[in-house]
């Protein structure tokens, strides 16, 4: 009793911190980029080189960059490079990766070995070091970026998928909806993949924090981003050489990274918690 | 009456001299500078490293001659010299100066002249630096402290080179070559020591030198640290003295503190936005000369050198280091009302799409780049910025010319004759122009070749004060800026000037606390 009772408190959506917290920080971020669609405080591209490395200031929120555009502004619109990114890389790698891992689990044999095999080479290399490649290949840019990140995404969700559908086959309700004459890709499409919804929108909660990271260290590194177009990771390369006369091109947008997968990772450990269908089964 | 016999030449010398005088009592010290680079070698003949270079011209070896500060010509280990021109060549002949002695003793004279040129042209030595002098036909002794070359043509760069290219500075007859790549051998101020690779040089004072009073320090510890934070730090930890080369961010942490102080020199580097002369629309001098003006060089000063009284604007293809160039700044005023009147004049009245290449990782022309696009944006040219690792960049725009603007530093010596062959002398088949900026101009050439073949510095002056305005009136290019290079030291190192060439001159340096 005492158990359900403790269950129920942590898993409901209202008493659950990091949920509410992460969801918080996620939709903050959301309205800012949303925002920053129609309204900035200045151009965020438009230089004024007489205010360069303005410290915070009433005019300047948090301050000037190094060619006296406003770091408030291009954080703002940074967010939408930065959203952009998460939903473009989450979305090649969830679709592709849940189709790659249904196929696998389903045809089993030497197509599963052949395709789980494949997503391990790519899995093998580092996040960034897969990105670094890709790109090095297709040429920098944002776009790219985005295709080099949502590639890498690929094996997780496709090993994330094969793995619950594995477990999911022997499971009663598959059973019995393959002995009402079901097809193959009609039970995975109507009765697995239901279930196994959760674990793939927690992971892409994770995964989304992880392209923002690899988007920003990308740009940091002059592959991802291109001028003059604001991207976090840039933005933290610029203010390198700037570090010890104007630090707040560098705090400010490597706060908002830390805060954005801050608030993805939360809100990720949240939905878990709310979501798991195998501890839903304890509620 | 000793000073002007030192030097005499510019009232920036003497300045430092009277400077000098002052602290006569305490003339001396150790210097210990930190530089990015180290040699591959210690020889002159052998090694092609500017590191080399910097740290053993004019300081170990000699030249014949040398340039000042003001970048003048003046006599070295050769007091005068006689040009005659002779049948199908010149015969150059020099006078050298008497009473020197090497540091290991023995004395200079014409066999150690002879036996240095006849080891840089050597095909057995196979020196990377003999190329500019492959013109020269023999070199005799007459005396023992005469010498006489014989060239093929007439090429009046000839005295330049032999005072600022590698390989110039004597050595003694009969050196080793392998031997000097490790222990130099020369008549110069200061005599090696030791060096200990990827640690330190050292270079103690040549008590007998032939001038009389110089060098001032005793001894020099030249430290290597590749990394501009750590020589920063090294400096305000005071582990060294001076950091040569800083960035401008460096330069500005040390700006502020009492205990340092910064010298602004120039890179002999102008910074330009190059055009492709020959692509649509770059071939209509009205579009270039729009560009011209829609640039405000001041503003990118302000936004790349951090303090606008360390930047220089330029308005032609030289440094203001260099003496043969003539400010053209005023040619094209900052005026972007102007700049849209000539696109509408050239038929773009709207403007027009182009793409500015930026080599990675030069952060200094990627800064430039972003600025000048948003300049150009401002007339209605809407420019996006590319930026290319360096091999892609010299791939694709300087060896393909597949480019429409690009931002770059010519890195120059002073001899103007070498400066502007290559851009403006190298043509195609077809006559159409050799190099990356595809500017071709047949009268252009004519007065380069005959710059080559004037030995007359008046005339030459005027001459290449014709080719800089001509380039400027077509806009073949946009000039920004004479790259500036910042040398930061504690307040009581003195006597720190810079050469026009890239050479470290250690020979007036003194530290003012002795």
């Amino acid at each position: 009793m005492t158990r359900t009772r403790h269950s129920r408190r942590v898993r409901s959506p209202r008493r659950n911190a990091s949920f509410i917290i992460g969801a918080v920080i996620v939709g903050l971020i959301a309205l800012t980029a949303c925002v920053s669609l129609c309204y900035t405080p200045y151009d965020p591209i438009k230089m004024a080189i007489e205010d360069r490395l303005q410290s915070p200031s009433s005019a300047h929120l948090l301050g000037t960059d190094q060619y006296g555009r406003d770091i408030l502004s291009r954080i703002m619109q940074g967010t939408q490079n930065s959203i952009l990114v998460g939903v473009v890389a989450v979305g090649i790698g969830m679709s592709l990766g849940v189709l790659l891992g249904l196929w696998a689990a389903f045809s089993s044999g030497w197509v599963d070995e052949a395709v789980m095999r494949t997503m391990d080479v790519i899995y093998a290399f580092p996040a960034i070091l897969n990105a670094i490649l890709l790109v090095a290949i297709l040429g920098p840019g944002i776009i790219n970026a985005m295709i080099a990140i949502g590639i890498h995404n690929v094996p997780i969700f496709a090993r994330l998928t094969r793995g619950s559908v594995l477990r999911a086959r022997e499971e009663e309700y598959v059973l019995a909806a393959y002995s009402l004459g079901r097809r193959r890709w009609a039970v995975a499409w109507r009765h697995i993949l239901p279930n196994i919804l959760s674990s793939l929108i927690v992971q892409g909660t994770i995964q989304f924090a992880v392209a923002i990271l690899a988007e920003a260290a990308l740009s940091y590194l002059g592959l991802g981003t291109q001028l003059p177009y604001p991207s976090w990771g840039r933005m933290l390369r610029e203010a390198q050489t700037f570090m010890r006369l104007a630090p707040g091109l560098a705090i400010f947008p490597g706060l908002a990274i830390a805060f954005s997968v801050l608030g993805l990772n939360l809100l990720g450990d949240g939905l878990r918690d709310l979501l798991d269908p195998r501890l839903r089964g304890a509620v | 009456m000793r000073i002007t016999k030192w030097i005499g030449s510019t009232l920036f010398i003497i300045g430092i001299l009277i400077g000098g005088l002052t602290y006569a009592q305490s003339l001396g010290g150790t210097l210990r500078v930190a530089v990015q680079g180290e040699p591959l070698g210690l020889n002159l003949i052998l090694t092609p490293t500017a590191e080399t270079y910097q740290l053993i011209m004019y300081n170990v070896a000699e030249p014949l001659l040398r340039y000042t500060a003001g970048g003048e010509l003046t006599p070295l280990l050769a007091t005068s010299y006689e040009i005659e021109e002779i049948e199908g060549g010149t015969r150059y002949t020099f006078y050298l100066r008497s009473g020197v002695t090497f540091h290991n003793g023995e004395p200079f004279t014409a066999h150690d002249v002879k036996y240095t040129f006849d080891s840089l042209l050597d095909p057995a030595i196979a020196s990377p630096n003999a190329a500019p002098f492959s013109f020269l036909r023999g070199i005799e002794i007459l005396n023992d402290l005469t010498v006489r070359f014989v060239a093929e043509g007439k090429a009046a760069p000839f005295l330049g080179y032999l005072a600022s290219n590698k390989g110039a500075g004597i050595i003694p007859a009969g050196s080793d070559m392998e031997a000097l790549k490790t222990h130099p051998i020369g008549t110069g101020p200061f005599a090696f020591v030791e060096w200990v690779p990827g640690d330190h040089l050292t270079l103690v004072k040549n008590s007998h030198y032939w001038e009389e009073g110089s060098p001032y320090l005793d001894e020099v510890i030249v430290k290597f640290i590749p990394d501009q934070a750590v020589s920063l730090a090294a400096l305000l930890a005071g582990d060294v003295d001076m950091v040569d080369k800083m960035v401008s961010e460096n330069a500005l942490v040390l700006e502020s503190d009492p205990r340092f102080k910064v010298v602004a020199g120039s890179m002999n580097t102008p910074q330009l936005l190059a055009i492709n002369n020959a692509r649509p629309p770059f071939d209509n001098v009205l579009v270039r000369r729009a560009l011209c003006y829609a640039i405000d060089r001041n503003e990118i000063i302000a936004g790349t050198v951090a303090r606008p009284k360390w930047g220089t604007p330029i308005g032609s293809h030289m440094s203001p280091l260099n003496p043969f160039y003539v400010d053209l700044v005023g040619m094209y005023p900052h005026d972007p009302d102007r700049a849209r009147q000539l696109l509408t004049q050239a038929g773009y009245p709207d403007g027009f799409q182009t793409t500015l290449y930026l080599p990675q990782p030069f952060e200094f022309h990627i800064r430039t780049g972003e600025i000048i696009a948003d300049q150009l944006r401002e007339v209605g040219i809407d420019c996006s910025l590319q930026v290319l690792e360096w091999g892609q960049w010299i791939e694709r725009v300087y060896s393909q010319w597949d480019y429409d603007l690009t931002v770059i530093g010519h890195d120059q010596g002073v001899e103007p004759a070498v400066n502007f062959t290559k851009p403006f002398e190298r043509v195609q088949a077809n006559g159409s122009s050799g190099y990356y900026f595809q500017y071709s101009n047949p009268f252009l050439r004519e007065l380069l070749a005959r710059g080559r073949e004037t030995f007359d510095t008046a005339e030459r002056k005027t001459i290449y004060a014709m080719v800089q305005t001509i380039i400027a009136s077509d806009a073949m290019a946009v000039w920004i800026q004479d790259i500036p290079q910042f040398e930061g030291m504690r307040s009581e190192v003195m006597g720190y000037r810079q050469l026009p060439i890239y050479v470290l001159d250690l020979a007036r340096l003194y530290m003012s606390d002795g």
